[in-house]
């Protein structure tokens, strides 16, 4: 069931893929609930509504953005081997792309467990948007933010902003070898560093996590089990 | 009914964002509900400057697109109640925003607010547009120098072609001793060649560069002229007549009268 | 001679100092905050009406032209065409000196 909506991080954004298989109002119920679960993930993303073979009727078409807007996302591409829904998605005055999808796309997408590895400095206004674990080898400046689906591990200073399970993944974890960030975000918490937090004089490896509902920050010395 | 100030001055680094974020600070010090709008997007620099960074949750983008509220997305200040922050998003570029939807914007804040100050893009380009859409007021901040007052004349032709009445001066980082020297133009003159109701003229004060550092306003230095330089523009918003000398190296003395009185006001 | 030479241009450094020294005390150099408001005066008025100064040199040249046509006796070196600033509006002024026809 979780496979009826995927999200793939894409060069130029966020793809969202429809099963081809699953029935349509199934469909909408779980695109309304990731929505839902995902909306900082999603915010700000260039977003491509690949809906597969399916032909897509005026009315479901419009559903679907609707859906979308409800949730404040601009929808800016229709993906579609369908070339019906091609040109309805043009009516609408969004683009239109015939991307067809490799056979066996559908299997070989286990969405949460694909790992990304970056190996450069995020600056500020950049952001870095994938739907699994993140890892950079590199800074992290102020002003700069990761969202993942996943966990994100920082070998370097973290000093931006960094939201891991922003899907609504509460176990996910943000380490660093700095840990100083702006602000830090798991699933729907947020902390940020306290006022007068300037003066740790020992920079070490830390781990941030969510136990019981709040995030906390542990050295990478802690005991853990 | 709030009063909506846009903080302008076509160049960049005058000093427009510790401007708006005195003023700010100073008009909420002094009893009134201030909201300070970073319209910058993708450059945001307010939040900082006021040390509210890390408190950041939604952006003025996340209002407009409709993935927050208004309300979710002011950020109280951490030291004076009534003041509060709409930060830009870093992660976006000014096309994200319209006129109108600043126009609404402002609109919403006119309610519950005395006075919106928005801290403006430099340049005279989209940004700028959007920030000077929902004001009221425009007031064009200056530094003594060539660029500046030609780039600021510049504007002042812009705000005047949007029909937004005739802006009010700020003359930020005068220097005394360049004046008295014959090194740098003077208050009078920079009033004279803009010819511009001049509202406050800013002294070149060290104290404005540690503030910042520490993402404090300067008002809240009592030994800072240019903090008591802001409290008195802030004064002269709010209608009270505050005499506008030019600042010498001697009229410090002045200054500390208005900044004992002001003092002595601010703790009641 | 080495030493005349020497003396002679010892006086002529004093006649240099004499002279800069008086020109302190009684023609005061311009500062460069009055250089800087004339510029800018000039600066501003250009921007605002949109006028280069190459447009208007063949404005004066033109000008000439016309006032030659009826005033022949006008010195087209003599005609003086200056954009002023005021404080309410902006001012292009030409300076025609005519010279009384000769009987």
């Amino acid at each position: 069931m979780h496979n009826m909506i995927q999200i793939k991080g894409a060069r130029d954004g966020l793809r969202i893929l429809f099963d081809d298989s699953a029935e349509w109002p199934d469909l909408l119920t779980e695109l309304r609930t990731q929505l839902m679960q995902g909306g900082n993930f999603f915010a700000g993303a260039k977003l491509t509504l690949d809906v597969g073979e399916r032909a897509l009727s005026d009315e479901q078409l419009s559903a679907v953005l609707a859906i979308m807007e409800e949730h404040g996302l601009q929808t800016e591409a229709v993906s579609t081997s369908a070339s019906a829904t091609r040109r309805l998605a043009r009516a609408a005055g969004l683009t239109a792309r015939s991307t067809p999808r490799p056979a066996t796309a559908a299997q070989a997408l286990p969405s949460l467990d694909e790992a990304m590895l970056l190996v450069r400095t995020v600056r500020s206004g950049q952001v870095i948007r994938h739907q699994g674990h993140v890892a950079l080898i590199g800074d992290v400046n102020p002003g700069a933010e990761i969202i993942a689906g996943g966990s994100v591990v920082v070998w370097g200073r973290l000093r931006g902003m960094v939201h891991a399970g922003a899907l609504g993944d509460s176990s996910a974890m943000i380490c660093a070898l700095e840990l100083r960030p702006t602000q830090l975000r798991i699933a729907h918490l947020i902390a940020r560093t306290p006022e007068d937090g300037n003066d740790r004089y020992t920079v070490q490896p830390e781990v941030a996590r969510v136990v019981q509902a709040q995030i906390v920050v542990e050295s990478w010395d802690f005991p853990r089990h | 009914m709030a009063r909506v100030i846009t903080v302008t001055s076509g160049k960049g680094g005058v000093g427009k964002t510790t401007t708006t974020a005195n003023l700010g600070t100073a008009l909420a010090i002094q009893g009134a509900r201030v909201v300070v709008i970073d319209a910058d997007i993708g450059l945001r620099n307010l939040d900082v400057v006021m040390g509210l960074e890390n408190r950041i949750v939604y952006d003025l983008v996340d209002v407009v697109e409709g993935r927050a509220r208004l309300r979710q997305s002011l950020i109280k200040d951490k030291r004076v109640p009534e003041l509060y922050l709409l930060p830009a998003a870093q992660t976006r570029d000014k096309d994200a925003v319209s006129s109108d939807d600043m126009i609404d914007l402002t609109n919403q804040l006119r309610q519950e607010y005395d006075f919106v100050l928005i801290d403006c893009p430099a340049g005279i380009e989209t940004g700028f547009k959007n920030a000077i859409a929902g004001a009221d007021e425009i007031l064009i901040v200056t530094t003594p120098e060539v660029s500046a007052v030609r780039d600021a004349d510049r504007v002042v032709g812009l705000v005047e072609a949007a029909e937004k009445g005739p802006p009010r001066l700020i003359i930020n980082r005068l220097n005394p001793r360049l004046v008295a020297k014959g090194e740098m133009l003077s208050m009078d003159e920079v009033v004279e060649i803009l010819a511009l109701e001049p509202i406050g003229v800013v002294p070149e004060d060290e104290h404005i560069v540690s503030s910042t550092n520490r993402g404090e306003a300067a008002v809240f230095n009592q030994s800072s002229q240019a903090g008591r330089a802001f409290h008195n523009i802030a004064r002269r918003l709010n209608g009270e007549h505050v005499p506008l000398l030019e600042p010498t190296e001697q009229n410090g003395v002045f200054d500390r009268l208005f900044g004992g009185l002001f003092g002595r006001r601010a703790r009641t | 001679m080495t030493s005349r030479h020497r003396r002679k241009s010892r006086t002529v450094d004093g006649g240099e100092d004499a002279v800069s020294f008086f020109s302190d005390l009684f023609r005061r150099k311009e500062t460069s905050a009055q250089v800087a408001k004339e510029r800018l005066l000039t600066v501003l008025v250009h921007d605002r009406v949109k006028l280069t100064p190459e447009a208007l040199e063949s404005f004066k040249t033109d000008l000439a032209e016309l006032i030659q046509r009826y005033f022949p006796s006008v010195q087209p070196s003599e005609i003086e065409v200056s954009l002023l600033r005021e404080h309410t509006s902006d001012r292009l002024k030409a300076d025609i000196p005519l010279r009384r026809a000769l009987d």
